[in-house]
């Protein structure tokens, strides 16, 4: 199973470091040059996240060599944020898609690691279903779960959805995956109310920037805990990964990580010793967008003069769980 | 750890954190407060302090985070790592 062609969507809502200095008193100096964000794209308010999904699947399907519809024998998404508790937001998309009622179509409850994760989970379903053609989208909206006045989250991220085309035929083989997971540090990013053991007992608004929002219904974000976790976990998944897949770093022609901030890129890029040209980042033009900073930064890639042919790249998303998962795509 | 080294200890996390050798200050600094790191910096000091010194620091909540509690005034670190 390989991976063929990765397609994605941003709203069309621009929001510039300014308002976000307006909003949580950041300095825009800081978020500009620290965090490394020079804006973001957040939903709008009639926007729902599976139609943003929705938008980055239509992209990819319209493309010439895109499988028909009647082919896409399963559908994966990738969220935190759908649409609704219930039901799974891939049954929406497969219905905004007309996919066939032969699809199997579930979600996957991961953050950051979800796609490198989904990437395996997609694998090893196709090869158990005899699928042939498969799409895995991500579309996360911390936008929806923001304060917009916490200085620990609000500069940092922004919306997207990403669409990949799985397939039996050419494309990128998918490695041997490095995982993991720290339980014990799931409190470190964390959205305390709404799930069943505390539920929402009234109602809220995070994209009021005005409206006071009960802190718990709002994401949390240990900062220097989701740091440690990083520079202590990713590094040695990386060694994990190269060596599952029978490789050094030197075989390596990009380092595609989980876009957090330029911050923590530059700290674990100073830990593995890599140079800055096999790390690319998009965080400035995007932020980090949880699960589908790795395929939209891997989707720009491909789409650059002389794409990703015959280059080796390790993927690796690390976060909410915490968790993790690493990965080389052979293109 | 004796006071003078938990001084040379903190010496070498924040020109770690900050690739700075030439950086200095005294026992009275508040390294936030007084603009030596900034919250990002503030991160990659206490790992380095840490990795140094073998001493984990207190995890952060809601309104007791560290530089709430003054962990990043010089003196009351000297105080922890040699406690």
């Amino acid at each position: 199973m390989k991976l063929r062609e990765i397609a994605f969507a941003v709203p069309e809502n621009r929001v510039p470091n300014a308002d976000v200095a307006q909003w949580s008193g950041l300095e825009e100096s800081f978020i500009t040059g620290r965090i490394g964000v020079e804006s973001r794209a957040f939903l709008g308010p009639e926007e729902s996240p599976s139609r943003l999904a929705a938008a980055a699947c239509e992209s990819l399907l319209a493309r010439p060599a895109a499988p028909a519809r009647s082919q896409i024998g399963l559908l994966v998404l990738v969220t935190q944020n759908p649409d609704y508790k219930i039901p799974h937001s891939s049954a929406l998309l497969q219905k905004e898609l007309s996919l066939s009622d032969s699809t199997a179509c579930f979600d996957i409850n991961l953050g950051c690691s979800g796609y490198v994760y989904a990437l395996s989970i997609v694998k090893g379903f196709m090869l158990a279903e005899g699928i042939a053609d498969a799409l895995l989208v991500t579309c996360d909206p911390y936008s929806r779960i923001m304060g917009r006045a916490d200085r620990d989250t609000v500069g940092l991220f922004g919306d997207a959805a990403t669409a990949s085309w799985i397939s039996a035929g050419q494309g990128a083989e998918i490695g041997k995956l490095d995982f993991g997971t720290d339980g014990q540090k799931a409190e470190h990013l964390i959205v305390r109310k709404g799930g069943a053991a505390q539920p929402i007992s009234g109602i809220y608004s995070c994209m009021d920037a005005s409206a006071i929002m009960e802190p718990d219904c709002r994401l949390h974000m240990n900062g220097r805990g989701i740091f440690n976790f990083m520079m202590e976990r990713i590094p040695g998944s990386v060694d994990q990964v190269l060596r599952k897949n029978n490789l050094s770093a030197t075989d390596i022609d990009y380092f595609v990580f989980h876009q957090g901030s330029r911050f923590l890129l530059d700290q674990l890029r100073q830990k593995l010793k890599l140079p800055a040209e096999k790390v690319p980042s998009n965080v400035a033009q995007h932020g980090n967008t949880v699960s589908s900073s790795v395929p939209l930064l891997l989707a720009e890639l491909m789409s650059q003069h002389g794409g990703l042919k015959s280059k080796k790249v390790l993927v690796s998303g690390f976060g909410v769980g915490l968790s993790w998962a690493s990965n080389i795509l052979f293109f | 750890m004796t006071r003078e080294e938990a001084r040379n200890a903190i010496l070498k996390a924040v020109r770690l954190a900050l690739k700075n050798e030439s950086i200095n200050f005294d026992d009275n600094t508040d390294l936030i407060e007084q603009g030596v790191l900034d919250s990002l910096d503030g991160m990659v000091f206490l790992l380095e302090l840490s990795t140094i010194t073998g001493k984990d620091f207190p995890e952060e909540s809601p309104g007791q985070s560290l530089r709430e509690q003054g962990f990043f005034k010089v003196d009351k670190l000297i105080e922890y790592l040699a406690s």
